[in-house]
């Protein structure tokens, strides 16, 4: 029921991954996913509800997130991600045979040789090593994901075991040095966001994206695909737009995919990483692509309510663009906090040990703008998401809109 | 009670319309009739009366349950009602009316009833010999029955004329039931009526009187019964005073009076349309009758006549008027005849009838009793008329075809005997089945085996004079033997191959089962039969298993059934008629040639097979002759055999020689078989094909199978956005779930690929997992 209804849910609009290491004792680590990290950090720090409880203990407070992995196109494929970075022994997209040999341990005294636990080391090094693994991995490789380091001695681990291990990452996985890290290298610097909290966690990235690819497709008479010349019917078909400010790139998903693919080097390949406009010839994240275009398919209640909150803000802040949607975002979580407590107990099923899992149900349940619907279906509380849509659309028409989001989620 | 039932009837009212005229009518009239009818009711009379009266309140149910005394008073009301408005009234309005009618005739019956007592107690005398009437006039006919039914009304009518006449209630009663009958008209009258009400109800009582005339005279004329009946009215009119209580309820039985009354002036015609509807009425009646027979006899009638026309319209279904029938006749018990032979008209007349010819004769309580039986015999009806009428026939037809199978069997058996070992018999055009059946001697051998050797014209020359014969001594068969040759030509080289194999196989398997065929003197010909088996049996278990599997069946336990079961198999795949009948013959001759072979010369048989394989090269002809000399008895039928059996087996052979070869490389004849077989079957390959699809199919990569199925699935541009293809989905990095994936695939997408291989949820995982496609599984599996 989830999986399915996650088919109809746009794509998120962050999703990730992080490490957890707490600043008093670096030995102590987690790993949890969530759609809005920094508020997550603060839930695991003790500061909003909702931590888990592996992270609940004082002594080792505060936490930090030293990384983050970001880039996940649904909630499943975070999670998976999470889970497999966490059972790194158990994960099938961990090749266990390279590691075997390493992980027996004769006995000395028996000479007997005995699997040594799965346990996957808990090691900051066994962290990342397992990243690496997991980011090579066939299943995971393939991935518009992005890896963020916010500490530096972090990225330092990062890449001493970079240059130790034998494989190299897909090139498409951008990992950027962040936070205090990266203060001397200055290449990526547009990539850089400095610090955890402003991280955006919500659409407001693609605003003009998506304001951009409304106004082109709103008048959809003599639109033509752009690879195959045929008429477009943004209704009903499924069209990409070129997320360039001035490109009028329109064209079919399949079209455009199709001639990504046949100009690869693989033909098996089914998802493009990028794609060239066939207009104006720019390399174009495909994830981003599809961002846009499952929102504009699957979350018109969403884009129509980013869409006039942009406009609001043009209206009275032209030049700051950037506040209005995080005080929304922050109104909704707020909302969803004081409406749904938090169903710590429920959330446990998938991952007991670590918790994670269950954390980041939290997590989602906070953010409406991201995927806290999402949450709420898995939790079951429908009914409660519903009662607030009714109550709220009746009070507030500012979070009516909000709400409205919620409602999407849930059906 | 009898007061206080009028005053609370508010149909009073209604009846004032017509009570005029019934008055007029029926105190005349219908006293005479009213006995019969008031004798039921005097029978009953000093107790049900008043608890007539009482359920007379209480409408609906009593009505019911009492209906036929009500009925009946109902009955004479409607018929002095239905005698001024007979012509008026409708079937159709009878049944609207009986409702309403009901109601107002109970307090009428009531009204009647009180003031009736009298007539009541004179009733009961009479109502002894209406009875008796009665059951001679059903006897004599059960049209007439009905009609006495009516007279019976009438008289009751008649009562109820004379208790209006005497009091003003009645004939505001009477004015009811002709309302009544007024308003089922359809309404047309009703309007008319109710504005005449006593003018108009003068007049049409004036009017009525012919028609009571007439109805006195059909009476009459009918049966003597009614008469007597008439004798009696004085009672009757007590009697149907007391029986209006009764029926206080049944309006709708004045109205079905009424029409029958006119049915009077013209009462068959009516009568008939009754009948037909008089079945499904009796149910109601049937709980009265059982009561009193008498009273049965007089309520049934009336019922008849009523209910017949309502629920003819109603009984529609075959089971509604077989129940209605069977309630009819509990109900009548001895009274209607008639409406059995309605009855009959769908599905058991004939039983019916027969019965209805009984209860004439029968007393009350016997006809109820054979009513009993009759219900019995009802539900027995629809097996006993299959049994008598369809099934038997077929049965009976089945029986002789068999039989006459049998005897052509057992000619064809004789006549292949007849003509020795080698008869022609075998070519026989009839399917194998019957062939097979048929050319089994009593020893389980073929004897087709013989009539094989017939066939092969150009196998053994020598043969073939005895062939001829044994064709010209089969009857039509050598017309199939001009076919046959042609067909043999080219088996026949297999033949010696199919000899050798069969030989070589033979020793141990053939000694047990084909050592009974070649010890008889018809070896040969009995031979033919068991030679598929010896082929077969030739084979060793494992190999029989293969073959079995092959085919699609689960492995069996027993050898013989293993064999007999790709015996089937073989003849199943290989020619139907004339060819598989020769296919079947050959693979027994073979086998007979092999059984014999073994038991003769167990130590022959490499040389056999050596002899087999020259021989197989060379034309059979040659090739027969040498191994009849090595087969002991038949040799000359046998070659014949061979031949065929070779064609025939190849195909199967071809199968189990693969198998051969793997399993058993030590045995040196199981090889020179193999190799022989190989040769021989370069047709059939087919076979060996068939069992292993599988490999061959899963040379295609079924992950590059299903890439393509997914770029294969035709994209729908008009529903693309609400509904997108499995490759859109993996564009848009949809999870992917993979029992619906593995779903499509397996039902569509492989299909657009032209794959048959079907895939599983799990391989379908590792596909998306490879393709880093993101999956999952339906119920939120993690990993």
């Amino acid at each position: 029921m989830d999986l399915q209804s996650s088919h109809e849910k746009p794509i998120p609009a962050f999703y990730c991954c992080y490490l957890l290491r707490s600043t008093v004792r670096h030995a102590s680590l987690y790993i949890g996913s969530t759609p809005n990290p920094a508020r997550r950090l603060t839930q695991h720090n003790g500061i909003a509800k909702g931590g888990a409880h592996k992270t609940a203990r004082e002594k080792l407070r505060p936490w930090e997130m030293v990384l983050i992995v970001e880039g996940f196109m649904s909630r499943i494929a975070a999670l998976q991600f999470e889970w497999a970075w966490q059972h790194a022994g158990d994960s099938r997209h961990i090749k266990v045979d390279e590691d075997r040999s390493a992980h027996v341990v004769i006995n000395p005294n028996t000479g007997r040789a005995k699997p040594r636990a799965r346990r996957s080391a808990r090691s900051l090094t066994a962290h990342l090593s397992n990243l690496h693994l997991l980011l090579r991995s066939t299943y995971f490789s393939g991935w518009p994901l992005k890896v963020r380091f916010f500490c530096a001695d972090v990225y330092r681990v990062w890449n001493l075991w970079n240059e130790r291990v034998d494989g190299d990452l897909p090139s498409h996985i951008i990992v950027i040095p962040d936070g205090n890290c990266g203060s001397q290298i200055s290449p990526r610097s547009e990539n850089r966001v400095g610090s955890i909290h402003n991280i955006k966690a919500d659409y407001s990235k693609i605003q003009d994206y998506l304001e951009k690819a409304a106004f082109l497709l709103d008048d959809s008479d003599g639109l033509g695909c752009k690879v195959c010349e045929a008429q477009l019917n943004p209704m009903d078909e499924l069209v990409l737009v070129c997320p360039q400010t001035n490109c009028h790139g329109i064209a079919h998903l399949l079209c455009l995919s199709e001639k990504t693919i046949n100009a690869t080097e693989n033909p098996d390949e089914f998802v493009p990483t990028h794609a060239i406009c066939p207009a104006c010839k720019e390399i174009i994240a495909w994830s981003l692509m599809m961002q846009e275009l499952t929102l504009r398919c699957r979350g018109e209640k969403e884009l129509r309510s980013i869409l006039r909150k942009k406009r609001k803000m043009h209206n009275k802040n032209p030049n700051d663009s950037s506040g209005e949607p995080n005080t929304n975002s922050d109104v909704n979580e707020a909302h969803s906090l004081a409406q749904s407590p938090p169903t710590t107990s429920s959330g446990k099923e998938s991952c007991p040990p670590t918790g994670g899992m269950y954390f980041d149900e939290n997590d989602r349940e906070d953010s409406p703008l991201d995927e806290g619907w999402l949450e709420d279906l898995e939790f079951g509380s429908d009914s409660d998401t519903v009662g607030r849509l009714g109550t709220r659309s009746e009070l507030n028409a500012s979070r009516t809109e909000i709400v409205i989001d919620d409602s999407d989620g849930m059906e | 009670m009898s007061s206080a039932d009028v005053i609370i009837i508010s149909s009073t009212e209604r009846p004032s319309t017509y009570t005029p005229q019934p008055p007029v009518q029926s105190s005349e009239k219908l006293f005479e009739y009213s006995p019969r009818s008031s004798s039921p009711l005097s029978l009953v009379s000093p107790s049900e009366l008043i608890q007539s009266t009482s359920r007379s309140k209480y409408f609906p149910s009593p009505c019911e349950k009492r209906v036929p005394l009500r009925r009946k008073a109902n009955k004479e009301n409607k018929d002095g009602a239905g005698k001024e408005c007979a012509t008026m009234m409708d079937v159709q309005e009878k049944t609207k009316e009986d409702k309403p009618k009901r109601r107002r005739k109970k307090p009428s019956n009531e009204l009647q009833s009180l003031e009736s007592l009298e007539s009541a107690s004179l009733g009961p005398d009479g109502n002894v010999a209406k009875a008796t009437t009665k059951a001679k006039t059903r006897a004599n006919n059960s049209a007439k029955r009905e009609e006495t039914g009516n007279k019976r009304l009438k008289g009751k009518i008649v009562k109820r004329d004379d208790a209006d006449a005497e009091k003003g209630k009645k004939v505001s009663s009477r004015s009811t039931a002709s309302s009544k009958g007024q308003n089922d008209i359809k309404k047309q009258s009703s309007l008319e009526e109710v504005g005449l009400h006593l003018e108009e109800a003068m007049s049409r009582r004036l009017d009525w009187t012919p028609p009571k005339d007439t109805s006195k005279s059909v009476i009459e004329l009918d049966s003597e019964c009614s008469p007597g009946k008439k004798g009696e009215p004085s009672n009757g009119g007590f009697g149907s005073l007391l029986s209006g209580y009764n029926f206080s309820g049944t309006a709708s039985s004045v109205s079905q009076d009424a029409i029958q009354i006119s049915d009077d002036g013209g009462p068959t015609k009516r009568r008939r349309i009754e009948l037909v509807t008089s079945r499904t009425a009796p149910p109601s009646k049937s709980n009265q009758g059982n009561a009193s027979a008498e009273e049965n006899i007089q309520g049934l009638p009336a019922q008849d006549k009523k209910k017949p026309k309502k629920q003819a319209k109603k009984l529609n279904t075959l089971t509604a008027r077989v129940t209605a029938q069977y309630i009819t006749d509990d109900m009548e018990d001895a009274m209607d005849t008639g409406e059995r032979e309605y009855e009959p008209i769908g599905r058991g007349r004939s039983k019916p009838k027969l019965k209805d010819s009984d209860f004439i004769v029968l007393s009350p309580e016997a006809a109820a009793k054979t009513l009993d039986d009759q219900d019995l015999v009802f539900g027995t009806c629809s097996q006993l008329e299959r049994e008598d009428s369809p099934t038997s026939l077929r049965d009976i037809q089945m029986a002789i075809n068999a039989s006459e199978s049998s005897m052509s069997q057992e000619h064809r058996s004789r006549s292949s005997q007849r003509l020795g070992s080698g008869s022609a018999v075998s070519r026989f055009t009839a399917p194998r089945n019957l062939w097979s059946v048929a050319a089994r001697d009593s020893d389980g051998l073929l004897v087709q085996g013989e009539v094989l050797d017939m066939v092969e014209p150009s196998g053994a020359s020598k043969v073939s004079s005895k062939d001829d014969c044994s064709h010209k001594q089969c009857r039509g068969k050598q017309r199939l033997e001009c076919f046959e040759p042609e067909d043999e030509a080219m088996p026949r080289e297999e033949i010696p191959v199919s000899k050798s194999i069969s030989e070589s196989q033979l020793p141990p398997d053939l000694s047990h089962a084909e050592t009974n065929g070649a010890q008889n003197g018809k070896e040969t010909s009995k031979m033919a039969e068991s030679q598929p088996v010896l082929q077969y049996s030739a084979f060793t278990t494992a190999e029989l298993s293969k073959q079995i599997a092959a085919y699609g069946f689960k492995p069996l336990k027993s050898r013989q059934k293993m064999i007999d079961l790709l015996q089937k198999c073989w003849e199943s795949k290989h020619g139907p008629i004339a060819k598989s009948g020769q296919d079947d013959k050959g693979e027994d001759l073979s086998g007979g040639r092999a059984a014999k072979s073994t038991l003769s010369q167990p130590g022959k048989k490499l040389q056999k097979t050596a002899k087999s394989k020259t021989n197989s090269k060379s034309q059979s002809a040659s090739e027969d002759a040498p191994k009849m000399n090595t087969t002991t008895t038949a040799s000359k039928k046998k070659p014949v055999t061979r031949k065929r059996p070779k064609r025939t087996k190849s195909a199967p052979q071809t199968v189990e020689e693969i198998e051969d070869s793997e399993d058993e490389t030590i045995l040196s004849p199981n090889r020179v078989q193999s190799q022989y077989v190989s040769h021989s079957t370069t047709g059939d390959q087919s076979l060996p094909i068939s069992t292993d699809p599988a490999k061959r199919t899963s040379l295609p990569d079924m992950g590059t199978q299903i890439t393509k199925a997914v770029r294969a699935q035709p994209r729908l541009l008009s529903s693309g956005r609400a509904h997108p293809s499995w490759h859109e989905k993996i564009l848009m990095y949809d999870p992917i779930i993979l029992e619906d994936f593995a779903t499509w695939l397996n039902t569509e997408g492989l299909g657009l690929v032209g794959e048959d291989r079907e895939v599983g949820a799990g391989f379908v995982r590792e596909w998306c997992e490879s393709k880093g496609i993101c999956c999952c599984w339906k119920k939120g599996e993690a990993l």
